[in-house]
């Protein structure tokens, strides 16, 4: 009988270890969920999983570990929210023309530290409160160079009012941006279009500009830092392809991003929607490209392939590969839109 | 009720039946449906919790009881008003949509064209 009961001893003993082994496993789980969801949640969810838990077990169980990541990653991007088809489309834009704001914003910051290091260098100069660009030993006002800093300045404000939830003022302070980039580049012939490419990317803030229509009867959701999504514009410039030309493989970087978005399609339908307009941002300096190599303006080998970064003497291979990249995250994006919508 | 229109993940639908008796806890829920769906649907904790959330965001489930077990928090879900509604409409809807293909099978089996299962 003692020994009976030494045995029941040690294995009640046992199970409460491997009770405290599974449950601290899963209090580690249920990390990815937000704090605030944790703390009114957390313990209810904690109880379900010990109570659906076998004895004897020591690890989570494989489906529960995938419900809880995808749980917790979804409920931290608010796309465990139920909304109607026509919230998801609407959400999805608003983060495409914030993703487009904060490239268009790092394109010029990559832009003005080109014209910094130019001062430096000696090429560019500031004298009578205007810039003069040097060409052999004499210098030319070019009252242009401001539309560059100027162009950030109008973007950086534009984003930080939008992800404050507020699109009605973004629109003209965007079109604002747009024009003082456009201004900015029109030295370049044939004018605007001059340099196309990644270099100089000028379809961004026209876009944002067209995209932000339909969000101005919505009033979108305020996020809960506004002036962190500036963060994203020095993070822009190494992350997607800029005129800084450092040795950071960004094209690589930048496949890097899409394929993560392209996998984020599996939580929430809002991603691959805001990336179709940055690749249609793309597809459209591309097809301007094409437009204006087909009237001879251009001359071939002018273009980067973003996506495998070889030259190519024509803008209509990447033209196609852009615009089947933006068919097929808008397919993927309609069937996740349906299932996120439904109960 | 919001949302009416869309249609209803197997979950829900399931968690709504689960709920048709009586309020109950997440695990319970959990084993209630499991036997419903003759353990074709065996939820995960995550899966459930997510369900709840929408189900109660939209009204149509809600906590009538919270209690303390094991140091940990438990609380009982009750369908509301606009929940039951919500899966009967559902039940009917799939009940037409099954008549469809027993009227089907039933006309096919009459002319011989099918042998009766």
């Amino acid at each position: 009988v003692t020994t009976d009961h030494t045995t029941d001893h040690e294995a009640a003993d046992h199970e409460a270890a491997d009770h405290e082994v599974l449950e601290r496993r899963y209090r580690r789980l249920l990390r990815w969920y937000p704090a605030d969801y944790r703390r009114s949640r957390g313990s209810e969810i904690l109880d379900t999983l010990m109570e659906a838990a076998g004895p004897g077990q020591r690890r989570p169980a494989g489906r529960e570990w995938r419900a809880l990541l995808l749980g917790g990653l979804r409920a931290r991007t608010g796309a465990d929210r139920q909304l109607s088809r026509t919230r998801v489309w609407l959400g999805g834009l608003r983060l495409g023309v914030l993703l487009l704001l904060a490239h268009a914003a790092a394109a010029l910051l990559a832009t003005c530290g080109g014209m910094a290091s130019e001062l430096a260098t000696g090429r560019l100069r500031l004298a009578g409160g205007g810039w003069q660009v040097r060409y052999g030993d004499h210098f030319v006002p070019m009252a242009s160079q401001w539309g560059y800093p100027l162009a950030l300045l109008l973007t950086a404000g534009a984003l930080v009012l939008l992800a404050s939830g507020r699109p009605l003022p973004v629109l003209p302070v965007v079109v604002a941006g747009a024009v003082a980039q456009l201004w900015a580049e029109s030295w370049m012939p044939p004018w605007p279009w001059g340099e196309l490419g990644f270099g100089q990317p000028v379809a961004q803030l026209p876009l944002a500009a067209v995209l932000i229509l339909p969000l101005l009867r919505w009033r979108p959701p305020r996020a809960p830092r506004p002036w962190r999504w500036l963060l994203a514009v020095p993070v822009g410039v190494l992350v997607v392809p800029t005129s800084f030309d450092a040795s950071f493989p960004s094209d690589r970087l930048f496949v890097l991003v899409l394929l993560g978005a392209l996998a984020w399609t599996a939580l929430d339908a809002r991603v691959p929607i805001a990336l179709s307009a940055v690749l249609l941002a793309y597809s459209s300096t591309d097809l301007v490209a094409a437009v204006l190599q087909w009237q001879g303006s251009l001359y071939p080998g002018q273009f980067v392939v973003p996506l495998v970064s070889v030259s190519i003497p024509d803008p209509l291979g990447p033209l196609a590969i852009e615009l089947a990249l933006v068919a097929a995250q808008l397919t993927a994006a309609a069937l996740r839109a349906r299932r996120q919508a439904a109960l | 009720m919001s949302n009416s229109k869309a249609s209803m993940r197997a979950p829900t639908y399931f968690v709504l039946a689960a709920l048709l008796d009586e309020p109950l806890h997440g695990y319970a829920v959990i084993r209630r449906v499991a036997e419903l769906s003759g353990e074709r649907v065996r939820l995960a904790a995550g899966t459930l919790y997510a369900t709840l959330d929408r189900l109660a965001e939209t009204g149509l489930v809600q906590v009538v009881r919270e209690e303390t077990v094991n140091g940990r928090a438990r609380r009982y879900y009750a369908l509301t008003e606009d929940g039951a509604a919500a899966v009967r409409q559902e039940a009917a809807q799939l009940a037409e949509a099954a008549r469809i293909v027993t009227d089907a099978t039933r006309r096919a089996t009459a002319t011989g064209r099918v042998s009766p299962a």
